[in-house]
């Protein structure tokens, strides 16, 4: 672990702080072990240190992998990942730490049964009888009445099924009356999945296993396109996960997931001219040698025209519905990027 | 899409194959540009667009090409391939033999136990694995007493379609359906027939839906539950069953599948389905549609869930007593709720009672506890 500034560090660029938490390994519950957890907090703590991405200081990002013990250990327990809210909470009572909390969670989780809106992450020495876990959203909930930070990104790729037995205990923090600012905190929670559902991971042509939600919020991340005053809006970024979803999953079935935000206090999480193109491959079947293809963006404007000198080509294309069609025959495609990386006309 | 002045509009009409199938339709950028229950329509310029169907927490899209030359362009989708413990057609779950020998067995005019008359028990218990060649291990089914009506295993069982079913005639009321997960551990949830009516269970064996239990055991904390006249049966491609499970579905994942239209149009049948009325009453606590609430409470007089789902719809007593225990336990949560506040009793030495001092299981549809 690295030492952390009580006061977000002021750099440049930003006043943002992160959480990041990946469990794979849970010895002592029953649980299945996971792979894709401690992956994806890498992943995305990459892409938090990556200037083109978060672009947070590495002061500025506290980490917790179960990968960081032997399996046997079963670490963290619930104190080792509370440790890392404690600061923010510690000062937080005092006001404002910053401008934004990412908060990122991969592992087994749970949702309370009593409470739908709780979702908590098991320890790694949660116990059948003993569900050791760190009730989550009831950080989150804390840091947003406390309006720690002006804006909170929480990202749980989690199951949140339910069990009777085993309920989600609200930390030991200080009780406080909040603040009044609260109500200004934007907000962007994001959820593999609907309560009582089941989060997914698969093996993705990197060799790795990921959570499918993880790649999906990741890529949606680096490709949603702004809007016409340039903005990623979290509202973007939700309408990206929701229609990327299959692209990710593959044959794995999935269950949609949830994701909250207010859209009347969205958060900018960039300013970026245009989204990132993905590639497609387009198969002409039959080819003769003597197609001309044109491209259709999904206003029916053409945007490019070319005789097929071959019987596939490449096109790299912004995320959104196109149509191609083959000139003069009746052969054409309406399509989406992403979700159809190869298509037929 | 935002089109220009100068554009021309064209009215998109796209409808789901079903009338409680959520309707979702984004632009070209993905932006969400209305929705709906059943159909949507939105007036939008040429271009394509996206519809995604959804029903429960399975989705399914398709693409839109909205011509310029045309006023109006109508879509339909394709019907949603969801889960269900109903051997439904165009579901995810379906098996020809399991919905045909439902269909069949279901349409018998006499059951072929009978343990009373003037109602119905139908019970069919699949696996849809090959781990679960015997659904139907350890389910019985009990009066309120306790005692033993019959057990799964006395009806049509084989091993290798996976599959049970027990036809009972019994007296209308209510009854108790029971699973033993692992020895001694055993739930109980409630089941309602009705004089005239065949009250239909499925549900599918799964291993360790409770915690720790590996066994292969019926899953009913997410059975489904339908109703049809007494010798009309069960039909896997009938719209009505798909649209109560439809309801039963967005009941449990809390969806708001009940528009003013289409509770308007269950309203409208007659007779109005039971299981109908009270998988809307429960989705009403979700809705805006109080004035549909006193009409809804006419249906199955006297079930403690439309007394607690509808309050002010029916009985108007200070604090009226439960005795016997509601069907859903959204229903035993506000009953709880109830008692808490003084609003409502539990008499001494019932049912409710013993439910109340033991384990109710949290997390199902229907209220489920533990026994003993």
């Amino acid at each position: 672990m690295f030492p952390f500034k009580h006061r977000c560090r002021m750099m440049s660029n930003k006043q943002h702080c992160a959480i990041v938490i990946g469990i794979n390994d849970y010895p002592l519950s029953g649980l299945a072990p996971l792979k894709g957890p401690v992956n994806d907090a890498e992943d995305f703590y990459a892409w938090l240190r990556d200037p083109t991405g978060g672009n947070l200081p590495e002061s500025n990002i506290r980490r917790i992998l179960s990968s960081d013990f032997s399996a046997e250990e079963a670490r963290p327990i619930p104190n080792q990942v509370e440790a890392l809210f404690e600061p923010f909470i510690v000062n937080g009572v005092q006001g404002r730490q910053g401008e934004r909390l990412y908060i990122f969670v991969a592992g087994h989780g749970f949702g309370d049964p009593g409470d739908i809106s709780q979702t908590a992450l098991y320890a790694a020495n949660a116990k059948r009888m003993f569900p050791w876990h760190v009730a989550i959203t009831d950080y989150v909930e804390w840091l947003h009445r406390h309006a720690v930070f002006d804006e909170l990104v929480l990202i749980m790729d989690c199951c949140r099924t339910v069990n009777s037995w085993h309920s989600i205990r609200e930390p030991q923090y200080v009780v406080s009356a909040g603040s009044p600012a609260a109500d200004k905190v934007r907000c962007f929670y994001a959820f593999a999945v609907g309560r009582g559902q089941v989060a997914r991971e698969r093996s993705f042509a990197d060799g790795r296993k990921s959570g499918i939600f993880t790649k999906a919020v990741l890529d949606a991340l680096r490709v949603t396109g702004p809007d016409e005053q340039g903005r990623v809006t979290g509202g973007l970024l939700k309408n990206q996960i929701h229609n990327s979803l299959a692209k990710f999953a593959g044959d794995v079935t999935i269950e949609p997931p949830e994701i909250r935000l207010d859209s009347y206090r969205d958060i900018t999480f960039f300013q970026r001219k245009k989204a990132a193109a993905l590639p497609v491959q387009v198969d002409l079947q039959p080819y003769s040698g003597t197609e001309t293809l044109v491209l259709y963006n999904g206003d029916f404007k053409e945007i490019r025209q070319e005789k097929a000198s071959a019987a596939s080509l490449s096109l790299e294309l912004e995320p959104g519905l196109y149509k191609i069609a083959v000139s003069s025959t009746g052969r054409q495609k309406i399509f989406e990027v992403p979700n159809n990386e190869r298509i037929t006309v | 899409m935002s089109g220009s002045q100068s554009e021309s509009m064209v009215t998109l009409r796209v409808n789901a194959a079903d009338s409680l199938t959520e309707v979702f339709l984004v632009d070209r950028r993905f932006e969400k540009i209305a929705a709906g229950i059943g159909s949507v329509e939105a007036m939008v310029a040429p271009g394509l667009y996206k519809a995604r169907f959804r029903v429960g927490q399975v989705q399914s899209d398709s693409l839109i090409e909205v011509p310029a030359d045309a006023a109006v362009k109508v879509f339909d989708g394709p019907a949603v391939q969801f889960a269900s413990p109903v051997p439904l057609r165009q579901t995810m779950t379906w098996r020809q033999e399991h919905g045909e020998a439902a269909q069949e067995l279901s349409r018998a005019k006499t059951a072929p136990f009978r343990a009373g008359n003037g109602s119905q028990f139908f019970l069919v218990l699949r696996g849809l694995t090959e781990a679960a060649a015997q659904p139907w291990l350890g389910v019985s089914l009990h009066n309120l007493d306790g005692g033993l009506m019959a057990k799964a295993e006395h009806g049509i069982c084989n091993a290798e379609s996976r599959l049970c079913v027990l036809h009972l005639e019994l007296n209308p009321g209510t009854y108790c359906l029971r699973v033993e997960e692992e020895q001694g551990e055993i739930y109980e949830m409630f089941v309602l027939t009705l004089a005239g009516w065949q009250t239909q269970i499925f549900a599918v064996a799964e291993d360790g839906w409770l915690p720790g239990v590996q066994l292969l055991r019926a899953n009913l904390p997410e059975a489904a539950v339908l109703m049809n006249e007494m010798g009309k049966g069960f039909d896997p491609a009938s719209p009505a069953a798909r649209q109560t499970e439809q309801l039963r579905l967005g009941l449990l994942h809390g969806r708001k599948v009940l528009s003013q239209n289409g509770l308007q149009n269950l309203l409208a049948a007659q007779p109005l389905n039971p299981m109908n009325a009270l998988y809307a009453a429960g989705l009403l606590q979700e809705s805006d549609f109080v004035d549909a609430a006193a009409e809804l409470a006419q249906h199955l007089d006297g079930l403690p869930d439309m007394e607690l789902l509808l309050p002010g719809a029916g009985r108007a007593e200070e604090s009226p007593s439960f005795a016997l225990p509601p069907l859903l336990r959204k229903s035993w949560q506000l009953l709880m709720e109830a008692v808490s506040k003084e609003k409502a009793v539990i008499p001494p030495g019932s049912l409710n009672e013993q439910i109340q001092q033991g384990a109710a299981l949290n997390t199902a549809l229907w209220l489920m506890h533990r026994l003993g």
